[in-house]
């Protein structure tokens, strides 16, 4: 495959033009940009222009991630023009209240293959409900097929998101690309680095995503006193303390990232379901463990290229990292964020190249293998195609 | 360089070696001041959050603490006879759970914080339980349980199994906890349970056992103190028939008022029991007469005449009552309830509604005992009564010296009663003590008139029954007569029989030392009879032994009798008493004894009891 990286600021413009002559039918854009799309609507539609045969998909984010470093208001693309993988788009949206569970299914069904090897999907951050939007993908699709992706990010105003589509933005959005055939390969890992916190309490009153009780005290109060005055930067300093969600079996945590907290009923909105009756705890970070955490996402990668390829010798040229890390992490690490990414290219070779942002929700499969919305991690995945 | 600090200057592409323009260092200032403001906020997060959640473990530590406490405490708080009341080193009360206010009178409020001696101790204990408790604070000594009286608030005693714990309390203080059972209940239960092993349930009367314990006691009260007793076999005639047709509940009912008639009809010291079914039983104590028993037995009938009114219904019923008397019809218990019950079936098969005594002869007995007892109460006003007199001889020189009074009795009604007869009776009315008078009187003035007439040396011997000792006059009335009479105290002789001292009672060895300090004889009649004769010839004042007619009746038979009395004989002499033999009836007897030494005779041989005309008459031929 061949694959370029290129990254547009305001002020400079392009480092790079496009090449146009990557557009083809087998070319797959992905893009991240700033959630203010007046900022970049011209760029797009130039891109539209330039790439008329290509798919393109793309969200809006809570920082662009361009190699080691984060930028906002810019926009990291990446432009896959594959050899021999077939690609094929599907787009949902959703209005208010419907059924995310729902929306995966329809994607997942339109997408499904004989040959579908993998799937990279981007979603509305806050009007959709991850969990039951995997639900519905893996509902539909064997768990062979590796399914990647990400919630779209707005900065740290948690108000609006946007997925890009055949060059369109749209809030509401679900769009997902999948890769067919043999020749594509998705490697993956996905570290948080955070640690519980305290004691365990039991999610006495929740629905869905919105968590309203913890030991039958309004949650909304349990994390004001945790963050005491750092409280009046709800809903995202609510990112430095995510929920972990005790699971029963070998699964162990899943980790739950605030969207938004709604002070008339005490209620905070998680990226995904807080199912009642379950044990949660708090969780906490700070810098070593993150950065580390990072550094074992990409381990994990590495670990699991070898898996797919049965051989140590992965190291091919040409390889795209797609980066999608919690918009939590931003905030913990503050201007020392760049480190984790670092960290991450300090282990795949010198010739990958990194995109990917900052995100309210990754989705990566677990250590069993089953795909989920994770919180709170760098997700890592590695696109390449082999030569044979 | 740290990384921070050289990202920092890379993205304002500056270098650490040049300086940068006052834009770009205004710009690294503001980073750099930046970084700084993280740093102090993500630590603030970090020790906030490690603090709260250090409080929560706490919380959470102390929730499980008390809810653990809380199982024992409710254990404390809701046993209703266990009382526990803890205390700290100070004395002072800290816990007092409800049952300590059941048990105290003192409400928690009340307790806490009050000294636990000023709450329960009795001031008699009080130092005692004190040193106590604070060797036990002080030095680790268990407080051994024990049974203990403390008081409540009103000041009652109350009795406690008390034990006490020395603990370390969950904040490390040494607390001490008193657990306290109540013992008034379990005494409670015990004496409800003696009761009801005692007494009937129904009747409430004493049950066969009390009954029975009883019966022993009376029977060892009447042998000390000489009297009857009389028990009673009481059964309901026809009583099946009213459970069978009316039912056990009105049976039961009848039971109920039987035992009321019966009770209400008692004397103290009377005992009526139910031995179970419709039985009865009756036990009278210090009876005088047998008389007294058929008084209390027509009594008893007497209340069966009336119906019995059960549940508007009425129902007439009678009662069988067997009697047995003590002594006279058994000497053991076991033995009277014999023959009380087989005199009770008699009475059932005379045909009901009617008492019984234990033999026929009884029966005939008791009448002509009634009689008896009856007629001698006015015999002597009657002049019923004659004193006989029966010579002594000296068988030395063959000379009469003296006489024993002997007393006889003609009834209009009964004929001629045999002292053997009437005596008794006599005795156990104490009618024996103006008969006894009267003889002493009569036997002395006849005496007297003897001295002037015939013989001044004559002896005059009476014969004196236990019942007379009673009498504490006895001494004074005797010396009384003889200053009356005029007769000296050493012409009187006092005869006392063996069973007379088997009781052993003192006054009457008081008695008899006081006659005898007087100078009168004291004599033992019917020497042999008893079973100890010869302590009492020891112990008591006696001068006479008089042999036993008995063994002089025997002396011809053989040796072996013959010898035995030539051995109370010289016995007697080697205590130095003088023997005098009675009912010497033939020559040979007479020489037998004569020739053994023996002092006097008395007997048919030489005369039998004679009036004090005839005796008279025997003086003055002999004279």
């Amino acid at each position: 495959m061949e694959m370029n990286t290129y990254q547009y600021t305001q002020n400079n413009q392009w480092n790079q033009a496009p090449d146009p002559s990557l557009d083809s039918n087998k070319t797959l854009l992905i893009l991240f940009g700033p959630s203010e799309q007046s900022k970049i609507s011209t760029v797009i539609s130039n891109l539209k222009t330039q790439f008329s045969q290509s798919l393109i998909i793309g969200c809006s984010t809570s920082g662009e991630i361009m190699g080691e470093s984060v930028f906002d208001d810019s926009i990291s693309l990446a432009i896959i023009k594959f050899d021999k993988t077939i690609i094929r788009q599907s787009t949902v949206s959703i209005e208010e209240g419907q059924n995310s569970k729902e929306a995966g299914r329809i994607l997942a069904s339109d997408l499904n293959a004989h040959d579908l090897s993998a799937i990279f999907i981007l979603s509305d951050g806050l009007n959709v409900n991850g969990s039951l939007l995997i639900d519905g993908l893996r509902q539909e699709l064997s768990d062979e097929i590796v399914i990647t992706g990400g919630l779209a990010g707005d900065g740290d105003r948690f108000k609006s998101t946007w997925v890009l589509s055949d060059f369109e933005m749209s809030s509401k959005c679900i769009s997902a690309i999948g890769f067919y055939g043999r020749h594509i390969r998705f490697s993956h890992g996905s570290e948080g680095g955070w640690n519980v916190l305290g004691v365990e309490r039991e999610v006495t009153r929740s629905d869905a995503n919105v968590l309203y009780e913890l030991d039958n005290q309004p949650a909304l109060d349990l994390y004001k006193k945790y963050l005491g005055e750092r409280a009046e930067g709800l809903p995202s300093t609510g990112l430095l303390f995510p929920l972990a969600i005790l699971n029963d079996d070998d699964d162990g945590k899943t980790v739950r990232t605030i969207l938004a907290v709604d002070e008339a009923n005490k209620s905070i909105t998680f990226a995904g379901n807080i199912p009642q009756g379950k044990n949660v705890q708090l969780m906490q970070s700070n810098f070593d463990r993150l950065i580390e955490g990072a550094y074992q996402a990409a381990k994990n990668v590495l670990a699991d290229s070898d898996l797919k390829s049965g051989s140590h010798s992965s190291f091919k040229p040409n390889k795209l990292s797609i980066a999608i890390s919690c918009v939590g992490r931003r905030l913990v690490l503050g201007q020392r964020v760049e480190e984790e990414l670092e960290a991450t290219l300090n282990v795949f070779s010198d010739e990958t190249q990194q995109i990917g942002f900052y995100s309210y929700g990754e989705i990566s499969p677990l250590a069993s293998g089953r795909c989920d919305l994770h919180n709170q991690t760098m997700t890592l995945t590695v696109i390449e195609e082999d030569d044979a | 360089m740290h990384n921070l600090l050289k990202r920092q200057l890379r993205k304002l592409g500056l270098s650490s070696e040049q300086l940068p323009s006052m834009e770009e260092w205004v710009v690294l200032l503001e980073r750099i001041a930046q970084t700084y403001q993280d740093m102090d906020a993500n630590r603030y997060t970090l020790e906030r959050s490690l603090k709260i959640s250090s409080d929560e473990m706490r919380g959470l530590y102390e929730e499980k603490l008390k809810n653990s406490e809380r199982r024992f405490k409710q254990i404390f708080e809701e046993t209703d006879f266990i009382s526990v009341q803890g205390f700290n080193k100070h004395h002072k009360v800290t816990y007092w759970n409800p049952a300590s206010e059941t048990h105290f009178g003192y409400s928690e409020d009340e307790a806490m914080g009050q000294c636990i001696e000023d709450l329960i101790i009795p001031d008699v204990t009080r130092q005692n339980i004190t040193q106590l408790i604070d060797d036990s604070f002080n030095y680790g000594h268990a407080i051994p349980s024990s049974e203990v009286e403390l008081h409540k608030k009103d000041g009652s005693p109350i009795d406690v199994l008390s034990s006490y714990i020395l603990i370390n309390n969950d904040y490390n203080e040494v607390e001490m906890f008193c657990l306290d059972i109540d013992m008034t209940l379990r005494k409670q239960f015990e004496e409800k349970i003696i009761h009801q092993a005692h007494y009937d349930a129904l009747t409430e009367l004493p049950n066969r056992f009390l009954a029975l314990d009883r019966l022993t006691q009376l029977f060892n009260e009447a042998e000390r103190n000489d009297e009857l007793v009389a028990v009673f076999f009481l059964d309901l005639d026809d009583f099946k028939k009213v459970n069978d047709t009316l039912g056990h509940e009105v049976g039961d009912k009848v039971l109920v008022e039987t035992a009321h008639r019966l009770t209400s009809d008692l004397r103290m010291g009377d005992t009526i029991g139910r031995l179970g079914g419709d039985e009865f039983i009756v036990l009278l104590s210090g009876l005088s007469s047998v008389k007294d028993s058929q008084r209390i037995a027509e009594n008893l009938l007497r209340q069966f005449r009336s119906p019995f009114i059960i549940d508007d219904r009425e129902i007439v019923l009678g009662a069988s009552i067997g009697i047995a008397i003590y002594p006279v019809d058994a000497k053991t218990p076991s033995e009277i309830l014999r023959n009380a019950d087989s005199a009770m079936f008699h009475a059932k098969r005379q045909g009901r509604n009617t008492y019984e005594y234990f033999t026929k002869d009884m029966n005939h007995d008791v009448s002509k005992r009634l009689t008896v007892e009856e007629q001698l109460y006015n015999a002597l006003d009657n002049n019923e009564f004659e004193v006989y007199y029966q010579a002594k001889i000296e068988l030395s020189t063959g000379k009469i010296m003296g006489a024993e009074a002997l007393l006889r009795w003609d009834n209009p009604v009964l004929g001629k009663v045999s002292p053997d007869e009437f005596i008794p009776i006599a005795e156990q009315t104490g009618f024996i003590v103006p008969l006894g008078q009267y003889v002493l009187v009569e036997a002395l003035k006849v005496t007297a008139y003897w001295h002037e007439k015939y013989d001044s040396t004559l002896h005059i011997a009476v014969n004196l029954s236990p019942r007379q000792f009673r009498n504490s006059g006895l001494v004074e009335f005797v010396e009384m007569i003889m200053q009356q009479t005029g007769v000296s105290s050493k012409y009187l002789e006092l005869e006392v029989t063996e069973g007379m001292l088997m009781g052993g009672h003192q006054y009457i060895m008081d008695t008899l030392d006081s006659l005898e300090q007087r100078g009168i004889t004291i004599s033992m009649d019917d020497f042999g009879t008893g079973y100890s004769s010869l302590s009492y010839l020891q112990n008591y004042p006696f001068s006479v032994l008089k042999i036993d007619r008995s063994f002089i009746n025997g002396m011809m038979d053989n040796a072996e009798n013959r010898e035995l009395v030539q051995a109370i004989i010289a016995m007697a002499h080697a205590l130095k008493l003088q023997v005098v033999a009675e009912g010497v009836e033939t020559r040979e007897q007479r020489d037998h004894l004569k020739k053994w030494g023996c002092d006097y005779v008395q007997g048919y041989f030489f005369s039998k009891p004679v009036t004090a005309d005839a005796m008279s008459a025997l003086l003055k031929s002999s004279k």
